[in-house]
Protein backbone atom coordinates (compact mmCIF):
# COMPACT_ATOMS: atom_id res chain seq x y z
CA UNK A 1 0.00 0.00 0.00
CA UNK A 2 1.11 3.26 -1.03
CA UNK A 3 2.25 6.07 1.61
CA UNK A 4 -0.88 8.08 0.64
CA UNK A 5 -3.28 5.42 0.69
CA UNK A 6 -2.18 4.42 4.38
CA UNK A 7 -2.65 7.91 5.75
CA UNK A 8 -5.94 8.05 3.96
CA UNK A 9 -6.89 4.64 5.27
CA UNK A 10 -5.49 5.68 8.89
CA UNK A 11 -7.72 8.96 8.56
CA UNK A 12 -10.69 7.06 8.20
CA UNK A 13 -10.15 4.93 11.33
CA UNK A 14 -10.03 8.68 12.63
CA UNK A 15 -6.21 9.07 13.02
CA UNK A 16 -6.50 13.16 13.44
CA UNK A 17 -2.57 12.71 12.82
CA UNK A 18 -2.54 11.36 9.67
CA UNK A 19 -5.42 13.19 8.09
CA UNK A 20 -2.98 16.34 9.53
CA UNK A 21 -0.21 15.15 7.25
CA UNK A 22 -2.73 15.18 4.52
CA UNK A 23 -3.66 19.06 5.24
CA UNK A 24 -0.27 19.69 5.12
CA UNK A 25 0.31 18.36 1.76
CA UNK A 26 -2.65 19.26 0.36
CA UNK A 27 -3.55 22.43 2.02
CA UNK A 28 -1.33 25.08 0.33
CA UNK A 29 -2.53 24.39 -3.76
CA UNK A 30 -6.30 24.26 -2.67
CA UNK A 31 -5.56 27.51 -1.24
CA UNK A 32 -3.86 28.95 -4.29
CA UNK A 33 -6.52 27.54 -6.47
CA UNK A 34 -9.33 29.14 -3.93
CA UNK A 35 -7.09 32.68 -3.69
CA UNK A 36 -6.61 32.69 -7.70
CA UNK A 37 -10.79 31.74 -7.76
CA UNK A 38 -11.59 34.35 -4.95
CA UNK A 39 -9.29 37.13 -5.59
CA UNK A 40 -9.62 37.66 -1.64
CA UNK A 41 -7.59 36.62 1.43
CA UNK A 42 -9.84 36.19 3.74
CA UNK A 43 -12.42 34.14 1.33
CA UNK A 44 -9.52 32.21 0.37
CA UNK A 45 -8.65 31.31 4.42
CA UNK A 46 -12.63 30.54 4.84
CA UNK A 47 -13.25 28.25 2.02
CA UNK A 48 -10.12 26.57 2.77
CA UNK A 49 -10.65 25.89 6.06
CA UNK A 50 -14.37 24.65 5.07
CA UNK A 51 -12.99 22.38 2.17
CA UNK A 52 -10.71 20.81 4.84
CA UNK A 53 -13.37 20.34 7.19
CA UNK A 54 -15.77 18.89 4.78
CA UNK A 55 -12.79 16.45 4.00
CA UNK A 56 -12.44 15.23 7.59
CA UNK A 57 -16.03 15.07 8.30
CA UNK A 58 -16.36 12.94 5.36
CA UNK A 59 -13.24 10.64 4.67
CA UNK A 60 -15.21 7.51 5.07
CA UNK A 61 -17.02 8.51 1.99
CA UNK A 62 -14.07 8.89 0.07
CA UNK A 63 -13.29 5.68 -2.41
CA UNK A 64 -9.69 4.81 -3.46
CA UNK A 65 -11.16 2.94 -6.92
CA UNK A 66 -9.27 4.76 -9.60
CA UNK A 67 -9.84 8.02 -7.78
CA UNK A 68 -7.16 10.19 -6.33
CA UNK A 69 -7.48 11.53 -3.68
CA UNK A 70 -6.09 15.13 -5.00
CA UNK A 71 -9.20 14.95 -7.16
CA UNK A 72 -11.65 14.56 -4.46
CA UNK A 73 -10.36 17.67 -2.52
CA UNK A 74 -10.44 19.69 -5.50
CA UNK A 75 -13.58 18.70 -6.26
CA UNK A 76 -14.73 20.13 -3.06
CA UNK A 77 -12.92 22.75 -3.15
CA UNK A 78 -14.63 23.60 -6.95
CA UNK A 79 -18.00 23.00 -5.82
CA UNK A 80 -17.90 25.26 -2.40
CA UNK A 81 -16.06 27.80 -4.42
CA UNK A 82 -19.28 27.96 -6.29
CA UNK A 83 -21.65 27.84 -3.28
CA UNK A 84 -20.11 30.91 -2.55
CA UNK A 85 -20.45 32.93 -5.68
CA UNK A 86 -24.16 31.95 -5.33
CA UNK A 87 -24.29 33.13 -1.84
CA UNK A 88 -22.53 36.23 -2.03
CA UNK A 89 -22.41 38.23 -4.91
CA UNK A 90 -19.03 40.57 -3.54
CA UNK A 91 -16.22 40.95 -5.91
CA UNK A 92 -12.79 42.63 -5.77
CA UNK A 93 -10.67 42.73 -8.95
CA UNK A 94 -7.49 40.83 -9.13
CA UNK A 95 -5.46 43.85 -9.36
CA UNK A 96 -6.46 45.07 -6.00
CA UNK A 97 -4.87 42.07 -4.43
CA UNK A 98 -2.67 43.06 -1.32
CA UNK A 99 0.85 42.10 -2.29
CA UNK A 100 1.84 41.20 1.43
CA UNK A 101 -0.23 38.12 0.39
CA UNK A 102 2.26 37.07 -2.01
CA UNK A 103 5.90 35.57 -0.70
CA UNK A 104 8.52 37.64 -2.20
CA UNK A 105 11.51 37.10 -4.59
CA UNK A 106 14.53 37.12 -3.86
CA UNK A 107 16.65 39.99 -5.37
CA UNK A 108 14.75 43.84 -6.29
CA UNK A 109 15.11 43.57 -9.83
CA UNK A 110 13.24 40.10 -10.21
CA UNK A 111 10.95 41.18 -7.56
CA UNK A 112 9.47 43.96 -9.45
CA UNK A 113 9.64 42.06 -12.79
CA UNK A 114 7.98 39.19 -11.43
CA UNK A 115 5.21 41.49 -9.90
CA UNK A 116 4.73 42.96 -12.42
CA UNK A 117 4.13 39.28 -14.19
CA UNK A 118 1.86 38.02 -11.98
CA UNK A 119 -0.30 41.01 -11.86
CA UNK A 120 -0.35 40.76 -16.08
CA UNK A 121 -1.00 37.17 -15.65
CA UNK A 122 -3.70 37.22 -12.84
CA UNK A 123 -5.63 39.97 -14.42
CA UNK A 124 -5.07 38.27 -18.05
CA UNK A 125 -7.21 34.95 -15.99
CA UNK A 126 -9.96 36.96 -15.31
CA UNK A 127 -10.95 37.04 -18.65
CA UNK A 128 -11.26 33.44 -19.14
CA UNK A 129 -14.51 31.72 -18.02
CA UNK A 130 -14.54 29.39 -15.30
CA UNK A 131 -13.95 26.10 -16.66
CA UNK A 132 -10.79 27.24 -18.82
CA UNK A 133 -9.53 29.16 -15.29
CA UNK A 134 -9.75 26.08 -13.56
CA UNK A 135 -7.81 23.77 -15.74
CA UNK A 136 -5.28 26.80 -16.37
CA UNK A 137 -4.66 26.63 -12.39
CA UNK A 138 -5.22 22.97 -12.02
CA UNK A 139 -2.56 21.77 -14.74
CA UNK A 140 -0.21 24.88 -14.94
CA UNK A 141 -0.38 26.67 -11.13
CA UNK A 142 -0.85 23.51 -9.08
CA UNK A 143 0.51 20.86 -11.98
CA UNK A 144 -2.61 18.15 -11.64
CA UNK A 145 -2.93 15.18 -14.32
CA UNK A 146 -5.51 15.29 -17.13
CA UNK A 147 -6.90 12.37 -15.67
CA UNK A 148 -6.81 13.89 -12.09
CA UNK A 149 -8.18 17.50 -13.44
CA UNK A 150 -10.98 15.35 -15.14
CA UNK A 151 -12.84 13.87 -12.16
CA UNK A 152 -12.11 16.74 -10.19
CA UNK A 153 -14.26 18.62 -13.06
CA UNK A 154 -16.70 15.76 -13.68
CA UNK A 155 -15.42 15.98 -17.63
CA UNK A 156 -13.41 13.69 -19.72
CA UNK A 157 -10.08 13.70 -20.53
CA UNK A 158 -10.61 14.99 -24.00
CA UNK A 159 -12.98 17.87 -23.04
CA UNK A 160 -10.36 19.28 -20.40
CA UNK A 161 -7.29 18.61 -23.42
CA UNK A 162 -9.98 20.93 -25.35
CA UNK A 163 -10.68 22.81 -22.67
CA UNK A 164 -6.78 23.40 -21.66
CA UNK A 165 -6.01 24.68 -25.62
CA UNK A 166 -8.90 26.98 -25.99
CA UNK A 167 -7.61 28.31 -22.67
CA UNK A 168 -3.98 29.14 -23.60
CA UNK A 169 -4.65 30.47 -26.78
CA UNK A 170 -7.36 32.70 -25.00
CA UNK A 171 -4.66 33.89 -22.28
CA UNK A 172 -1.64 34.41 -24.48
CA UNK A 173 -3.69 36.66 -26.54
CA UNK A 174 -4.73 38.60 -23.80
CA UNK A 175 -1.39 38.56 -22.80
CA UNK A 176 0.18 39.91 -26.38
CA UNK A 177 -2.45 42.55 -25.65
CA UNK A 178 -1.31 43.16 -22.94
CA UNK A 179 2.25 44.11 -23.39
CA UNK A 180 1.71 45.83 -26.93
CA UNK B 1 7.66 32.12 -26.22
CA UNK B 2 5.65 29.08 -24.90
CA UNK B 3 8.49 29.05 -22.16
CA UNK B 4 7.91 32.32 -21.45
CA UNK B 5 4.55 32.22 -20.97
CA UNK B 6 4.10 29.04 -18.79
CA UNK B 7 6.80 30.52 -16.91
CA UNK B 8 4.11 33.63 -15.91
CA UNK B 9 1.80 31.25 -15.07
CA UNK B 10 4.39 29.25 -12.72
CA UNK B 11 4.73 32.63 -11.01
CA UNK B 12 1.46 32.25 -9.47
CA UNK B 13 2.83 29.14 -7.40
CA UNK B 14 4.01 31.80 -5.45
CA UNK B 15 1.23 32.40 -3.54
CA UNK B 16 0.90 30.63 -0.19
CA UNK B 17 -0.87 30.65 2.62
CA UNK B 18 -0.89 32.52 5.98
CA UNK B 19 1.30 29.91 8.59
CA UNK B 20 -0.81 31.40 11.28
CA UNK B 21 -3.67 30.76 9.10
CA UNK B 22 -2.83 27.35 8.05
CA UNK B 23 -2.20 26.41 11.99
CA UNK B 24 -5.08 27.59 13.26
CA UNK B 25 -7.17 26.28 10.82
CA UNK B 26 -5.75 22.85 11.49
CA UNK B 27 -6.15 23.03 14.78
CA UNK B 28 -9.59 23.57 14.51
CA UNK B 29 -10.57 21.05 12.27
CA UNK B 30 -9.18 18.36 13.92
CA UNK B 31 -10.25 19.11 18.14
CA UNK B 32 -13.76 20.43 16.81
CA UNK B 33 -14.64 18.37 13.92
CA UNK B 34 -14.90 14.18 13.39
CA UNK B 35 -15.52 12.31 11.02
CA UNK B 36 -19.34 11.41 10.05
CA UNK B 37 -20.03 7.99 11.18
CA UNK B 38 -22.60 7.16 8.76
CA UNK B 39 -21.04 7.96 5.76
CA UNK B 40 -20.84 4.54 4.92
CA UNK B 41 -24.29 3.37 5.15
CA UNK B 42 -25.05 6.82 2.68
CA UNK B 43 -26.03 4.21 -0.10
CA UNK B 44 -28.59 2.22 1.78
CA UNK B 45 -30.16 5.41 3.01
CA UNK B 46 -30.08 6.84 -0.47
CA UNK B 47 -31.84 3.44 -1.29
CA UNK B 48 -34.56 3.01 1.35
CA UNK B 49 -35.10 6.83 0.63
CA UNK B 50 -36.01 6.17 -2.91
CA UNK B 51 -37.85 3.10 -1.86
CA UNK B 52 -39.99 5.07 1.17
CA UNK B 53 -40.83 7.36 -1.78
CA UNK B 54 -42.16 5.00 -4.31
CA UNK B 55 -44.45 3.56 -1.58
CA UNK B 56 -45.56 7.15 -0.52
CA UNK B 57 -46.08 7.42 -4.23
CA UNK B 58 -47.93 3.96 -4.34
CA UNK B 59 -49.87 4.77 -1.06
CA UNK B 60 -51.19 8.18 -2.42
CA UNK B 61 -51.82 7.08 -5.83
CA UNK B 62 -54.12 3.85 -4.17
CA UNK B 63 -56.32 6.13 -1.58
CA UNK B 64 -57.06 8.51 -4.81
CA UNK B 65 -57.91 5.31 -6.78
CA UNK B 66 -60.41 4.21 -4.01
CA UNK B 67 -61.62 7.62 -3.54
CA UNK B 68 -62.86 7.86 -7.66
CA UNK B 69 -64.11 4.47 -7.45
CA UNK B 70 -66.15 5.37 -3.69
CA UNK B 71 -67.52 8.39 -5.67
CA UNK B 72 -68.04 6.74 -8.42
CA UNK B 73 -70.05 3.86 -6.10
CA UNK B 74 -72.17 6.14 -4.54
CA UNK B 75 -73.02 7.82 -7.96
CA UNK B 76 -73.93 4.73 -9.04
CA UNK B 77 -76.41 4.11 -6.03
CA UNK B 78 -77.56 7.49 -6.53
CA UNK B 79 -78.54 6.73 -10.26
CA UNK B 80 -79.85 3.01 -9.31
CA UNK B 81 -82.16 5.23 -6.41
CA UNK B 82 -83.59 7.41 -9.10
CA UNK B 83 -84.35 4.42 -11.25
CA UNK B 84 -85.73 2.65 -8.28
CA UNK B 85 -87.90 5.55 -7.36
CA UNK B 86 -88.91 6.29 -11.12
CA UNK B 87 -90.17 2.81 -11.56
CA UNK B 88 -91.99 2.58 -8.05
CA UNK B 89 -93.84 5.85 -9.12
CA UNK B 90 -94.68 4.38 -12.94
CA UNK B 91 -95.62 0.86 -11.00
CA UNK B 92 -97.96 3.09 -8.75
CA UNK B 93 -99.44 4.87 -11.68
CA UNK B 94 -100.43 1.96 -13.61
CA UNK B 95 -102.03 0.44 -10.43
CA UNK B 96 -104.03 3.68 -9.99
CA UNK B 97 -105.27 3.33 -13.67
CA UNK B 98 -106.13 -0.34 -13.76
CA UNK B 99 -108.06 0.33 -9.95
CA UNK B 100 -109.88 2.97 -11.25
CA UNK B 101 -111.21 1.09 -14.87
CA UNK B 102 -111.79 -2.07 -12.43
CA UNK B 103 -113.99 0.51 -10.44
CA UNK B 104 -115.63 2.02 -13.17
CA UNK B 105 -116.38 -1.69 -14.60
CA UNK B 106 -118.07 -3.01 -11.23
CA UNK B 107 -119.87 0.56 -11.08
CA UNK B 108 -121.44 -0.15 -14.20
CA UNK B 109 -122.75 -4.04 -13.86
CA UNK B 110 -123.93 -3.19 -10.37
CA UNK B 111 -126.02 -0.08 -12.08
CA UNK B 112 -127.06 -2.22 -14.40
CA UNK B 113 -128.02 -4.94 -12.39
CA UNK B 114 -129.81 -2.52 -10.15
CA UNK B 115 -131.67 -1.13 -13.04
CA UNK B 116 -134.95 -2.68 -12.96
CA UNK B 117 -135.55 -1.19 -16.39
CA UNK B 118 -132.52 -2.17 -18.59
CA UNK B 119 -134.49 -4.33 -21.31
CA UNK B 120 -132.38 -7.41 -21.69
CA UNK B 121 -133.04 -8.15 -17.85
CA UNK B 122 -136.20 -7.83 -18.10
CA UNK B 123 -138.34 -11.29 -17.26
CA UNK B 124 -140.97 -9.98 -19.57
CA UNK B 125 -138.24 -9.52 -22.50
CA UNK B 126 -137.27 -13.03 -22.00
CA UNK B 127 -140.14 -14.60 -21.79
CA UNK B 128 -141.31 -13.20 -25.19
CA UNK B 129 -137.80 -14.50 -26.97
CA UNK B 130 -137.99 -17.83 -25.43
CA UNK B 131 -141.37 -17.98 -27.39
CA UNK B 132 -140.05 -16.75 -30.16
CA UNK B 133 -137.18 -19.27 -30.77
CA UNK B 134 -139.95 -22.00 -30.00
CA UNK B 135 -142.17 -21.03 -32.72
CA UNK B 136 -139.29 -21.21 -34.90
CA UNK B 137 -138.52 -25.07 -33.96
CA UNK B 138 -139.17 -26.79 -37.41
CA UNK B 139 -142.57 -29.09 -37.90
CA UNK B 140 -142.26 -32.91 -38.56
CA UNK B 141 -143.70 -32.02 -42.39
CA UNK B 142 -140.99 -29.37 -42.78
CA UNK B 143 -138.58 -32.48 -41.69
CA UNK B 144 -139.67 -34.78 -44.21
CA UNK B 145 -139.59 -31.83 -46.93
CA UNK B 146 -136.08 -31.01 -46.20
CA UNK B 147 -135.27 -35.23 -46.70
CA UNK B 148 -136.60 -35.39 -49.40
CA UNK B 149 -135.26 -32.55 -50.75
CA UNK B 150 -131.37 -34.01 -49.87
CA UNK B 151 -131.81 -37.24 -51.55
CA UNK B 152 -132.93 -35.49 -54.86
CA UNK B 153 -130.17 -33.25 -54.85
CA UNK B 154 -127.39 -35.54 -53.20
Amino acid sequence: MKEEELLITKAQQGDEQSFGTLYDRYMPQIYRFIFLKTRRKQDAEDLTHIVFMHAWEHIKGFSFQGFPFTSWLYRIAHNTVIDHYRTSRSYEDITKVPEEYIAEPSSDATQIDQKIKMHEVQHALTQLDADQQNVILMKFVNELSNKEIALALEKTEGAVRVIQHRALKNLRALLVTHEA
Amino acid sequence: MKDLFLEQLHTLKTIKPDPSFAARSRTQILLNTHPVTHSHRKPFFAWTGALAFVALLLVILSSFVNRVSVSSLALNKEALAKELQDLTIAIQLSEVAYHQSVGQTINTALNEIKNSKTSHLSTITLQKEKAVIESQTPSSEEKEIDALLNKVLF
